[in-house]
Formats: structure tokens, C-alpha cells, sequence
């Protein structure tokens, strides 16, 4: 049910609705109810920090780019999503910001919902990420403008991934010498292709979210932005 | 004019891209094979130096819009043989790329440059670059692919812990990797391709550019594998291909006529073009590098999330030639894999992918000796044979050893390793059986390399290298060879910029010269392209076609044949042993359309026909005779005037039941005709029945068995044993077609003997019988039950002919007084077969 309704508001969501809103913070830590809210303070333990980078399409890293972040809740234009910072990007394009747990936290929210939202110079909204919940307290953003535009398909490179792997199990075999292998190794090497495709990839893949794929299936099929987006580990040692 | 071409069905591209419909006959000055490292940097560099250039590369045309970041579905469209490449005892996994810009496609985009101690070394063994060469052309190609230095926020927690564990055993000889990536997003899935076009590969940087400059003439041919380079004596006259569709069976054929041809497909598929042409043999193959690379993994109890981040961004290069050690050594590098192919590292068993989030992943490349070789399999595809030695099983003992401890060191909980008899340590004290697995029982260790270096090794003797100073080839004036196979030992770093450095330097030597290699004027050959020249290697739409748009260039008089039917050498029939061609003038031999279909292919076998014309008084005269009936049926050849087709030649016939029918011809040259067959109504009113093709100039593919016959006799010749080593396809010949292959042999010495084996469907071989000689005739064993005698001789380096003779053998006897693959004469039922070389 929260799914659906996160779901058309991200449909609805559309840049001249932003730049309304974004006249209502006008860069200022406003909480939803419109009063003032504390940026800082707290201890470091509570602290959320964001870094990235963006670059144009053609890779080069660009400046005074606006980036702003925000905590997604179940809100309307009424009762706005919460603010948690805005940064201009550097000269390596590269930006950073710290919130704390101040900065989102109500009587819903125990973690942040972060998504960002990066202007150009001229103050056109160029790319809002998609929201997320769980983060670790470290995230990083990589973004690449003008990113994913819908092509005309062709034909579906993919369809027969599987018989052409089924295929290159065939060439293998013709690659190798039967008298040369040793009957283990080969026995083992058949175990993990199988428990690649099955076990393994599902696991990983499907069921515990593995978090490096970041464009749809289709890339050219579907309107896609190029962000990354990790939550980073803490480095612990 | 520049552009790329390829069979599959691509659209929104960044370059110019067209599908190819049909075969494709080129000519240009140079002519590439394999888009990798080196073939783009000379695509790139000979284009623009003004030189028109073919490039074939085997794999697709993919973009970073294509590049899903699903191993399942990256793996076929970019990697050779989807990442399943092994070596024979399929101990060691080759990665490869296979795809528009080879290998940099799907690499890590590590960058070193050639060290100082293998400069010094190559030189010794001949290879002719000084180090102002080296650098210039290193700072060039740096220059192009946006080389730059890892920033300190780019190396991620796993590139970190080989940083810190490094330090913390003692070694201060480590350095982050320089990596040809502008703004790297840090997706983690180099492997398969970057979907960002950030990473610097060969098609967004050098191919790109001299596809976009207005003064290049680059042509760029994917899904074609390259499968035979032709030359006579030691000219190069260019590189025959076959289209591949996605499950790999042939489509088009291509055939590049070139003044000069580089293969640069990288160390095995160069090695194996090479040997598949006969080129350097017993040289092409030997001295086979990989950088055999064991990993080891640590399992940490925090999380490293060795995902995130550029994957191999910092080297430990305390033992290695980068840091002085000049016999063998290893260099310790970060790693790590996507999903699928990590867990093809894994153990199958065991659940370990679900600690996937806490591995900490390195991996020990090893300078290895040249000890590997590339040799071909009875199927004609390449093997690799690869066995480490001493040095290099001690190199990766000690380097396995030492991320073990390195990661023991930093609190991992247990260590992965790539030996299946100890894949899991518990403790530190665990490490000597690892190191002791490693060198006692090698079989056991699975082995992955990215780097295969070496086999057609560069070098100013003849007698121990392919290839000399140059590049070029001993032996041939035009062929070069350019890529990391021409390596005489392992690099010992990621080879890809001294690749490009290499295609720097080689290019600009060829661009130096060009007027020695413009003044050179090999023939013009036409290999088994569907042309208006040979139309009977066409399908019925482009017959058609080519019918419809093609003059008659000649009138009647030029149809008339030789008085004789019977062989004349050089009056009335002749043979080019270089190109393996007859010309025949007793008659114009008859082809239909070369489609597969079972009526085109039954009727070339039924109805298989020729033509024969003479003058008679003031007209010309003919006949049709299909090969296996008593029908002669006569004719008269008349210049016509036909609707819609202009001048044409008109063959009108004067009894029932062929009156029904005539024929309009178009004779494109004086040796070759079109021709289309009309039924139910006078000219020009008659129904189209079918297209057909009349030639006085054919391919030893089509030969009759008169050809057969006076080939065997008069222009073939006993041969030396040594001679005919290798894989043979056999056909049988009739006069109408050649039929598809029906047996492979090999043929091997062993003991100073001959012996033939049989290669079954391609996969078993069987047999390994003695070979006998008499006189000047070969006596193989016999393959059909009686002691048959089967004589053969050779035409060619590739091309024999044999002959199973007997009446009493069963299929023989089966077979006789039957017509088509059968010989009757004095010495009772033959069956001729030709021989050509596959391997």
C-alpha cells in the first residue's frame, strides 16, 4: 500500500512543481510546518554524510552545478519533504554534506529516505533521484547528466543470452583436451555453473538486492537516469 | 564512406552503422583483423595517415546504452565464447573480449606502461624498439585514452585493505594503478563494459575519432570472423571472412582484397588465423604467456562492499618487475568480479555467496615463463596447452601466501583460495598447506589470466620467431602481425597500453614506408563472394538482382566454344594453381542459385547441366546437355532485343518438349553469363521458371570429374609426408556440384611414421593407422570395409585429390552403374574425392 502511493508521487513529481517548492526553502532550513530547523548540532555518532560527483554527457566534471537533498516522506505540497542540505558542486564537480538525525526525524521517519535533486546554473532541475530507504550513514552519488534517453529498440540484444551461454558450454568443450582434464576439476567447474545460475544468482541477485546494478534491463527501452548510488560501509580498520 | 557494418539489426547508434544484406567484396589498402588494443590504434592511425582501411572485427557493435550491468546477459555480447575460455585442461580461465574494441571493452582499465628491465630484455631477443620510442608512443596513447591516476577517493574499502595490508607485512613498494577512465562513476562492473562510456576503450576514443574524421576511410565489419588469409610465394593478396549470425553459423562471406594485411585478434585467435592459413608453421603457437593469476579472498566480519568503487585501483609491486625483479616475479592487485563470475571462483558449495558483502578480494599475477602453446583442435578450433612450471607455481605460492596473511592480519575470519584440495583457511597456521597444495598438486589449482601474451613472438632470426623487428612476418613482404602475441615474454604488468604503445609505434613505421607497400600490386581475388564476377556462389534474390541490373556487355559471337571436347592444356582448358581456378572452354558449365534449400540443392545435383556452342554458317549453334541424361538439346543463339532487359542474347529451342521453353542472357563478361529460364509462351511473353548461370571460369568447388581426372594426372604430384601433416575435409566430386564434406582426418607422425586418424562429427576421432607410401602414389588405409587402395596426390599445400578404386568393395559395388559420384574406367569404379587442409 506505501508502495503505491510513493509510486504516484514519484510519477507526479515534476520539475515546476519542484521549483515551487523550492521558492517556499529559497535555501533555507525550513521544517515542514514552516519553522526553522536545527541543521547541525548533535553528536557525530547521529551524523549522515553525502559526497559524489557529476559530470556533463561527455564525462567532464562540472561546477556550481546545485544539489539538493531531501527526505522523502508520506507528505504533499502541503506538508513538503524535509530539506537536509544543498551544496554547489566544486571545480572537480565534486560536492559534499552533513546532516543529523535533527534534520528529518518525526514521528515516522527513523532513518533518512534520501533522494537528491541536481540544478544547473540556471536553476533547471536537471535529475531527482529515486528515493531509498535503510541507508548506512555514508552515501555517495555518482551522476551523469543527460543520461538514458529512450532510442528505438531494434532488435533485443539479450533474448537468447541463455542458449548463446549453452552454446559457449559446446565451444568449451571443444576448447579442451578430455584426456588432459583432471575429472575433479571439471566436476567442479560444472557444480559452480550450475550453482551460479541457480543458488547463487538468485540469492544475490533477487533476493538480497544486490546493490551494483543500477540501470533497467532495457537501458535503451527505458527513460533511465546514469546515478549511482552506494551506501558506503564504514571503513573500520 | 566510413562506417560500420555488421549482420545485426542495431539502431540509434553514435557511429554511422549499416546491416550488412549480403557478401561483401572490398578492396583498401590495409586491412585489420581484431579491434582490440592494437587493431584500433592502427585503424585509427593508418586512416588518417590517408590509408582507405578495413578493419574485421568477429565480435558485435555495443554501446554503453547496451550495457546492462547483467553478467547473464553482458557475458555473450562481450566476452570470447561468453567467458567460458579455457585452456585444454580446463584449469585456466582466458578472459577475453569479444566485441567492438576487443578486450579494453571489458577490462579493468589499468594502465601501466612497459617496464624498463622488459624493454632492456626484448631488445636482447630482438625486438627492435629504443626506449625514446617506447616512450613517446606511451605518452601518446596515454595521451588519447585520458590516462590518469586513481584519486585517493576512488579507491574503495577492498583496494584498502591491500593498501593497509601491504603496510602492514612491511611492504612499502605499492602505488595506486593509473586507469584510462575520464570521471569514473565507480560502478564496480568494468567486466561488463561501462554502461557510462567513462572507461576510455578502444571504440570510444581511437575508433571513434578516425570514424568521424571527414578525411578517414575506415570500414569497419563486425560479427565477421576472419578465416583464411590468402597470399602466393610471400605477397598477401588479402583476407577472406564469414558473417557469423548470433548462434554462429555462417550468413554472408566477405572477401578484402589489401596491400596490406595486419592481424591483430590478440595471441590465440592470431595465432590460430595464422596456423589455419599455413602461415609460420611449427613457429605460430610456441612461446605462449599468460599471467596465471590465483586469488584470495578474505572473509572479513565488517562490511567491505567490495562492489562499490573502481575494482582494481592499487598494486603491490614489491616482487615485481616493476620493482626490479627481473626472472618471473608477481605483482599483488586488488580484484574483484560480478556477481556470476564470482561465483564461478567460489566453491560450489558451501553458501559463500551469501558473505558476498564482506569479501575482500586480491589476486597474484605472475610473470610467467613462455611456456604455453596454441595449437589447433581436429575441429579446426584453437587449444591452448598450458602447464606452469617451477618458477611460476613458486610465485604464486608465495604471493597467495602473502594476501593470506594479509588478510588474517586485518581480522579475516577465513580465507578463500583458488586451490580446490584447500579452498578454505580457518587461521594463519593454515597458510603452508595452501603454499604446500599450490606446488605439490598444481592440477588442483584453478587459475584465472586476462593477459594472454606471446605465440607469434617478434624477433630477427626467421628460424625461432613469426615475426620480425617490424612486425612484419618472416618471409612476407605485406603481412604483419601486431598485437600482444608478437610479445617475446611476458610483460608482467596489464599489457593494454603496451599493446597500443606497440600499434603506435608499428603504424607509424608502416605509415614511414607506405610507398614500398603502395608500389605493390597483388592480385585481385574474388574467394567465395556471392559478385557479378562469380555469381554462382549468389542466392536466388541477389541472382536476380544482379540479372536485372547487369547489360549484356557482349554480343552471340563471344558464347562460341572450342571445337574439342576433349582437354587441351592451355588450348581449351586451364588451371591457376594459386587460386585454385579452371578455365574451361569445351563448354559453358551450368550453375543455378546457391541457395540450401532441398529443391535448388536437389536440383544442382539432378539436373546439373552445360552448354555448348558453335558456329554454324552464319548463326551460332548450341546445345544443353544435363550431366546424367542422353538429352542434347539443340539451339540457336540470337541477339535480341527484350523488353525491360535491353540487348540480350536470345536461346530459342527447336524440339518438343524444350521449344516450350527459351532464354535471354546476359553475358556480363566473356567467360560468365547470366541467364534466365522462360516457359509457356514465345519470347517475350513466356513465364519466368528460374535464373540460372553459365561460366567458362569456375573454383576447383565446382570441378567436373573430367577436371577431376586430368588434374590428378597431370598437374598433381607425389609428396613428402611431412607435407600433408594436419586436418583434411573430404568432399566427393561429381560433375554437376562437389558434395558437403563427408569425412575429416588427420593426419600425425609417431615414430617416424605417418599415421591417419578419423575425426567423427567433429568430436571423436578414431582410427590411427599406418600410413604406407608407394612410389609416387599414397596408399591410405581403406575406410570401407575391403582392403580398397585409395591413391592421393597433392595440388596444393591445401588441396589434394584421391581416388578409392575397386569394384569388389561392398559400397562400390552398391554404387555402380549408378551415375554421379562415380568414376568407371579401365581400372573398374572409382570414387573421386578432393582433400582440402583445414588445420
Amino acid at each position: 500500500m506505501i508502495y503505491e502511493i510513493r509510486h504516484t508521487r514519484q510519477d507526479s513529481f515534476k520539475p515546476q512543481n519542484l521549483t515551487m517548492l523550492d521558492s517556499n526553502f529559497n535555501g533555507m532550513m525550513k521544517d515542514r510546518f514552516g519553522g526553522s530547523k536545527r541543521v547541525s548540532s548533535s553528536s557525530s555518532e547521529s551524523r549522515y554524510r553525502i559526497t559524489g560527483r557529476i559530470r556533463d554527457r561527455d564525462n567532464r566534471t562540472v561546477e556550481g552545478y546545485t544539489v539538493q537533498a531531501f527526505d522523502e516522506d508520506l507528505g504533499s505540497r502541503l506538508n513538503p519533504d524535509d530539506l537536509l542540505g544543498d551544496v554547489k558542486t566544486d571545480k572537480n564537480g565534486t560536492f559534499e554534506m552533513t546532516f543529523s538525525k535533527d534534520a528529518f526525524e518525526d514521528w515516522f521517519d527513523l532513518d533518512p529516505d534520501v533522494y537528491l535533486v541536481v540544478k544547473d546554473r540556471s536553476g533547471r532541475v536537471t535529475i531527482r533521484t529515486t528515493g531509498k530507504k535503510n541507508t548506512t550513514k555514508l552515501m555517495d552519488f555518482q551522476i551523469k547528466l543527460d543520461g538514458g534517453e529512450i532510442r528505438p529498440p531494434g532488435r533485443d540484444p539479450y533474448k537468447d543470452s541463455l542458449l548463446l551461454m549453452i552454446r559457449a558450454l559446446r565451444d568449451a568443450g571443444d576448447a579442451a583436451d578430455p584426456f588432459k582434464g583432471d575429472a575433479k576439476v571439471i566436476f567442479e567447474l560444472l557444480m559452480r555453473v550450475v550453482a551460479g545460475w541457480t543458488v547463487n544468482r538468485d540469492e544475490l541477485v533477487k533476493l538480497r538486492g544486490y546493490d551494483s546494478i543500477q540501470v533497467p534491463k532495457n537501458p535503451r527501452g527505458q527513460k533511465h537516469h546514469h546515478v549511482i548510488r552506494w551506501d558506503k560501509p564504514i571503513y573500520r580498520i | 564512406m566510413s562506417g560500420i557494418y555488421g549482420v545485426e539489426d542495431l539502431w540509434g547508434r553514435q557511429e554511422s552503422y549499416q546491416i550488412v544484406e549480403g557478401d561483401v567484396l572490398e578492396e583498401a589498402d590495409v586491412c585489420i583483423i581484431g579491434s582490440g588494443a592494437a587493431g584500433s590504434v592502427l585503424a585509427n592511425k593508418l586512416s588518417l595517415a590517408g590509408r582507405s582501411v578495413v578493419l574485421i572485427e568477429k565480435g558485435g557493435y555495443f554501446e554503453g546504452d547496451d550495457m546492462n550491468q547483467r553478467d547473464e546477459e553482458m557475458l555473450p555480447l562481450l566476452w570470447k565464447n561468453c567467458g567460458a575460455n579455457f585452456t585444454d585442461d580446463l584449469r585456466i580461465a582466458i578472459a577475453q573480449g569479444s566485441c567492438l574494441g576487443g578486450s579494453t571493452v571489458i577490462n579493468d582499465a589499468v594502465c601501466f606502461s612497459i617496464p624498463s628491465i622488459v624493454k632492456r630484455e626484448w631488445r636482447k631477443l630482438g625486438v627492435g624498439i629504443s626506449d625514446e620510442e617506447w616512450q613517446a608512443a606511451n605518452m601518446e596513447v596515454s595521451e588519447r585514452l585520458n590516462v590518469t591516476e586513481v584519486r585517493d577517493d576512488e579507491i574503495n574499502i577492498n583496494n584498502n585493505m591491500l593498501k593497509r595490508g601491504s603496510t602492514l607485512t612491511g611492504y612499502e613498494k605499492q602505488s595506486p594503478n593509473s586507469r584510462n577512465c575520464v570521471s569514473c562513476m565507480g560502478c564496480g562492473l568494468c567486466h561488463l563494459g561501462c554502461h557510462y562510456e567513462t572507461k576510455q576503450d578502444m571504440r570510444v576514443t581511437y575508433l571513434h575519432r578516425a570514424l568521424n574524421d571527414p578525411k578517414s576511410d575506415l570500414r569497419i565489419y563486425c560479427n565477421c570472423s576472419a578465416e583464411k588469409i590468402s597470399y602466393t610465394g610471400g605477397v598477401v593478396d588479402g583476407v577472406e571472412g564469414d558473417f557469423l549470425d548470433r548462434m554462429g553459423s555462417v550468413v554472408f562471406k566477405l572477401r578484402v582484397n589489401a596491400r596490406v594485411v595486419i592481424v591483430a585478434a590478440g595471441s590465440i585467435a592470431s595465432t590460430w588465423l595464422l596456423q589455419k592459413s599455413f602461415i609460420a608453421e611449427g613457429r605460430a603457437g610456441k612461446g605462449l604467456s599468460l599471467h596465471p593469476a590465483p586469488f584470495v579472498i578474505g572473509d572479513f566480519p565488517f562490511e567491505i562492499k567490495a562492489n562499490q568503487g573502481a575494482p582494481m585501483t592499487y598494486t603491490l609491486h614489491e616482487f615485481g618487475v616493476t620493482n626490479g625483479v627481473d626472472d618471473g616475479g608477481f605483482l599483488i592487485e586488488s580484484v574483484f568480479l560480478p556477481p556470476l563470475q564470482l561465483s564461478m571462483a567460489l566453491p560450489a558449495v558451501g553458501g559463500l555467496m551469501k558473505r558476498h558483502g564482506n569479501y575482500a578480494m586480491a589476486g597474484v599475477l605472475v610473470r610467467d615463463g613462455p611456456i604455453g602453446e596454441v595449437y589447433l583442435s581436429d575441429l579446426g578450433s584453437p587449444r591452448v596447452s598450458y602447464r606452469p612450471g617451477t618458477k611460476e607455481l613458486d610465485a604464486m605460492a608465495r604471493g597467495s601466501e602473502l594476501i593470506a596473511r594479509m588478510w588474517f592480519r586485518q581480522g579475516a575470519t577465513r580465507v578463500i583460495t583458488s586451490h580446490l584440495s584447500k579452498s578454505i583457511l580457518k587461521s594463519a597456521e593454515e597458510i603452508p598447506e595452501l603454499t604446500e597444495a599450490i606446488r605439490g598438486d598444481p592440477g588442483r589449482l584453478l587459475l584465472g589470466s586476462a593477459h594472454p601474451q606471446g605465440g607469434n613472438r617478434m624477433g630477427a632470426d626467421p628460424r625461432s620467431s613469426v615475426v620480425d623487428p617490424n612486425g612484419r612476418v618472416h618471409g612476407f613482404s605485406n603481412l604483419f602481425v601486431c598485437d600482444a602475441s608478437v610479445f617475446p615474454t611476458a610483460v608482467g604488468v596489464n599489457p593494454q597500453l603496451t599493446v597500443a604503445a606497440l600499434a603506435t609505434i608499428i603504424s607509424d613505421r608502416i605509415n614511414r614506408r607506405w610507398e614500398e607497400f603502395a608500389s605493390l600490386r597483388p592480385p585481385k581475388r574474388f574467394g567465395e563472394v556471392c559478385s557479378i564476377s562469380q555469381p554462382m556462389y549468389c542466392k536466388t534474390e541477389r541472382l536476380k538482382d544482379l540479372f536485372d541490373k547487369s547489360k549484356s556487355e557482349f554480343g552471340r559471337d563471344v558464347l562460341v566454344n572450342s571445337s574439342k571436347m576433349d582437354i587441351v592444356d592451355g588450348e581449351n582448358w586451364s588451371f591457376d594453381i594459386d587460386d585454385l581456378t579452371i578455365w574451361n572452354d569445351r563448354y559453358w558449365k551450368g550453375f543455378y542459385a546457391s541457395d540450401e534449400d532441398p529443391l535448388t540443392k536437389g536440383l544442382v545435383y539432378t539436373l546439373g547441366f552445360y552448354k555448348r556452342f558453335w558456329r554454324s554458317g552464319g548463326s551460332i549453334r548450341g546445345e544443353t546437355h544435363p550431366y546424367y541424361s542422353q538429352i542434347y538439346a539443340a539451339n540457336e543463339a540470337t541477339d535480341f532485343e527484350y523488353p525491360g532487359h535491353g540487348d540480350v542474347t536470345l536461346l530459342r529451342y527447336f524440339d518438343l518438349p524444350y521449344r516450350l521453353f527459351y532464354d535471354i542472357l546476359k553475358i556480363v563478361d566473356r567467360d560468365t553469363l547470366i541467364g534466365e529460364a522462360f516457359g509457356f509462351g514465345s519470347p517475350p511473353k513466356g513465364k519466368h521458371v528460374f535464373y540460372f548461370i553459365l561460366s567458362r571460369r569456375y573454383k576447383v568447388d565446382f570441378m567436373t570429374q573430367d577436371d577431376f581426372n586430368f588434374i590428378f594426372s597431370n598437374k598433381a604430384r607425389a609428396f613428402d609426408p611431412k607435407e600433408v601433416l594436419g586436418v583434411w575435409e573430404a568432399r566427393l566430386v561429381s560433375d554437376p556440384a562437389i558434395s558437403p564434406v563427408v569425412f575429416r582426418f588427420r593426419y600425425y607422425m609417431e615414430g617416424g611414421r605417418l599415421m591417419a586418424r578419423y575425426i567423427l562429427g567433429g568430436v571423436l576421432t578414431i582410427g590411427g593407422k599406418e600410413v604406407e607410401f608407394d612410389d609416387d602414389l599414397m596408399r591410405e588405409f581403406d575406410f570401407l570395409g575391403k582392403a580398397k587402395r585409395s591413391e592421393i596426390r597433392m595440388v596444393s599445400h591445401d588441396f589434394m585429390l584421391g581416388k578409392l578404386c575397386g569394384a569388389d568393395s561392398p559400397l562400390l559395388g552398391i554404387l555402380k552403374g549408378s551415375k554421379g559420384f562415380i568414376i568407371q574406367d579401365e581400372k573398374g569404379v572409382c570414387l573421386p574425392y578432393v582433400l582440402r587442409r583445414v588445420g
